[in-house]
C-alpha cells in the first residue's frame, strides 16, 4: 500500500529536479508553451496512483493522486501502464515503437502524449542533487541509486526491444511476414503481373484481328 | 459531545457554550508562531499533507473555494493561484488573530484580488445554498464544538457535485507507530511549545484534542450521515493524518 506522504514528497523532488534541469536547457524549455493549459494523466497501474503533468511557459507541474481520484480531475490525455512500461515509453525515441507493448493504453489527445515524451526524452536530470537536497546525503544517494538502476534497466529493455521486436512481430504474433516470405511473395506478384500483361496483349491482338475481319 | 450540556476540550469536560472561547484562547496564544510551530512539530511534513489535499481538490480556473479554519493561509495561497482571476477563494476562520496573520502573510506574498477574508463559525456558515465548488478544512474540524452541525453547514453551501476535503489528525494504523506518536505528542510537543512559544498548555490541548477526534471510519460515517456521497479517506504518514473526501450529490 503506497504511502501518499512519501509519494507526494518524491513527486515534489521530481518536479523540482525537472524544472531545475529545464532552467539550463532553453531548447527543451522552448517546447513548453505548446503544451500550456493541457493536462496529461500518467496512470501507474502497479502503484495505484496517477501523475498529472501540466505546464506553463517555463516550468512543469507534476502532481500525484491515488488512481481512485482519476475521474475527479479533468485531463486531456491519459497513458496507463506499469512503472517499468512507462519508464521504457519515456526513454524510447520512437513513439509508435513504444506503443507496440500491449500493456500500455492511451486515450484522449494522443499528440499531447507524444509531445510530452519529446520533452522528457531530451532532458538531463541530476537526480542525486535533487534527492540529496530533499532527503539528505545518505537517503538521497540511495534513492538516486535506485532511480539510476531503473533507468539503466529501462534503457536495456528498450535496446533489447528494438532488436527482438521485429522477430516477435513476425515469428510469434505473425502480424507481418518475414523478409524471405515477403521476397517469395514479391516474386509471385511479378510472375502474376507478367502473366496478366501477356494475357492483356493477347486479348488486344485478338480484338484487333476481329475488327479487321468485320 | 457527551451530553446536552458538556463537551470535551482535550481531555477536559467543559460546558458546550464555553468550548469555542477556550479554543479561541488557544489560537490567540499560538497565532504569531503558528507556522513556525507547524514546521517544528511535523518536521515540515505538514506541507506535504497540504500539497496532497490541494492535489485531490480538483480545483480549477474559475472555481469558488471556501477554506475553513484557513488560519495562516497555506491552502488559500495555492487555491488563489489555481482559481485565477475569474475564481474566488474565501479564507474563513473563527479566530481573528489567526485571520490577521493569514491576511498579512498573503498580502506580503502579493496574493490579493481573488481572496476574501471572513471571521465565521464553521457550524453556521453565512452563505447561500450551493455556493462553492470546493470546501477545505485543514486541522480545524477537531476544534469545532459540534462537528455534525458543521458538516451539515458545509454540505448546504457546497454546489451539487462540489467536494469537501477534511485534512485532520487521525488514528495511526500501526500499534508501534501509535505508541511512538503518543510519547511524541504528550512529552515532546508540550516541551517544544514551552520553549518556542512559552505555552505548553496549548500544545497539550493539541495532543489531547487529536485523541478525542473521531477516527477514520467514524468521520467517514458522519459524512455519509449528513448526505455526502463517494466518501473515502486516505491515510497519510501511517494514519497520523487522514484526508477525508466527500461529494455533495
Amino acid at each position: 500500500m503506497i504511502d501518499y506522504s512519501l509519494a507526494t514528497a518524491l513527486t515534489g523532488v521530481l518536479e523540482n529536479a525537472f524544472n531545475r534541469a529545464l532552467q539550463y536547457d532553453p531548447g527543451t524549455q522552448h517546447k513548453l508553451p505548446s503544451l500550456a493549459g493541457q493536462k496529461l494523466g500518467v496512470v501507474i497501474t502497479d502503484l495505484n496512483c496517477a501523475l498529472f503533468l501540466t505546464t506553463n511557459e517555463q516550468s512543469v507541474s507534476i502532481t500525484l493522486v491515488p488512481d481512485t481520484e482519476l475521474n475527479d480531475i479533468h485531463h486531456d490525455a491519459r497513458v496507463e501502464g506499469t512503472l517499468s512500461d512507462l519508464a521504457t515509453l519515456l526513454l524510447t525515441d520512437q513513439y509508435s515503437h513504444s506503443l507496440s507493448k500491449a500493456t500500455i493504453t492511451i486515450s484522449g489527445n494522443t499528440r499531447l502524449i507524444s509531445e510530452y515524451q519529446d520533452v522528457f526524452s531530451d532532458i538531463e536530470i541530476d537526480w542525486e542533487e535533487a534527492l540529496v537536497e530533499k532527503f539528505g546525503v545518505v537517503i538521497g544517494h540511495q534513492f538516486a541509486e535506485q532511480i539510476r538502476q531503473l533507468f539503466e534497466w529501462g534503457n536495456a529493455q528498450s535496446k533489447t526491444l528494438s532488436k527482438k521486436l521485429p522477430e516477435y512481430i513476425t515469428e510469434e504474433l505473425q502480424l507481418l511476414p518475414t523478409k524471405t516470405e515477403f521476397d517469395i511473395f514479391a516474386q509471385e506478384i511479378d510472375i502474376l503481373r507478367s502473366g496478366s500483361e501477356r494475357l492483356e496483349a493477347r486479348l488486344n491482338k485478338t480484338l484487333k484481328r476481329r475488327e479487321k475481319s468485320d | 459531545m457527551t451530553d446536552d450540556k458538556t463537551t470535551h476540550f482535550g481531555y477536559e469536560q467543559v460546558r458546550v457554550e464555553d468550548k469555542a472561547d477556550k479554543v479561541a484562547g488557544v489560537f490567540h496564544s499560538v497565532a504569531a508562531k503558528y507556522d513556525l510551530m507547524n514546521d517544528l512539530m511535523s518536521a515540515g511534513i505538514h506541507r506535504i499533507w497540504k500539497k496532497f489535499t490541494i492535489e485531490l481538490s480538483g480545483v480549477r480556473k474559475g472555481n469558488s473555494v471556501l477554506d475553513i479554519a484557513g488560519g495562516t493561509g497555506d491552502l488559500t495561497a495555492k487555491f488563489a493561484q489555481l482559481v485565477g482571476p475569474e475564481g474566488k477563494v474565501i479564507l474563513a476562520d473563527i479566530n481573528d488573530s489567526m485571520l490577521k496573520v493569514g491576511r498579512d502573510k498573503l498580502i506580503d506574498k502579493g496574493i490579493s484580488g481573488n481572496v476574501e477574508y471572513l471571521q465565521t463559525d464553521a457550524q453556521f456558515l453565512p452563505f447561500p445554498d450551493n455556493t462553492f465548488d470546493c470546501i477545505t478544512i485543514a486541522f480545524g474540524l477537531r476544534n469545532v464544538t459540534d462537528k455534525d452541525t458543521a458538516l451539515q453547514s458545509m454540505h448546504r453551501v457546497l454546489k451539487p457535485g462540489g467536494r469537501l476535503l477534511i485534512l485532520e489528525f487521525s488514528k495511526p494504523q500501526n500499534s508501534l507507530l501509535e505508541k511512538a506518536y503518543d510519547i511524541y505528542s504528550f512529552s515532546v510537543l508540550p516541551m517544544m511549545g514551552k520553549l518556542v512559544t512559552n505555552d505548553s498548555d496549548s500544545y497539550r490541548y493539541l495532543a489531547e484534542s487529536i485523541r478525542m477526534h473521531p477516527d477514520q471510519e467514524t468521520l467517514k460515517s458522519m459524512m455519509d450521515t449528513v448526505g455526502f456521497s463517494q466518501t473515502k479517506y486516505y491515510n497519510l504518514t501511517g494514519g497520523i493524518v487522514a484526508l477525508h473526501k466527500g461529494i455533495k450529490s
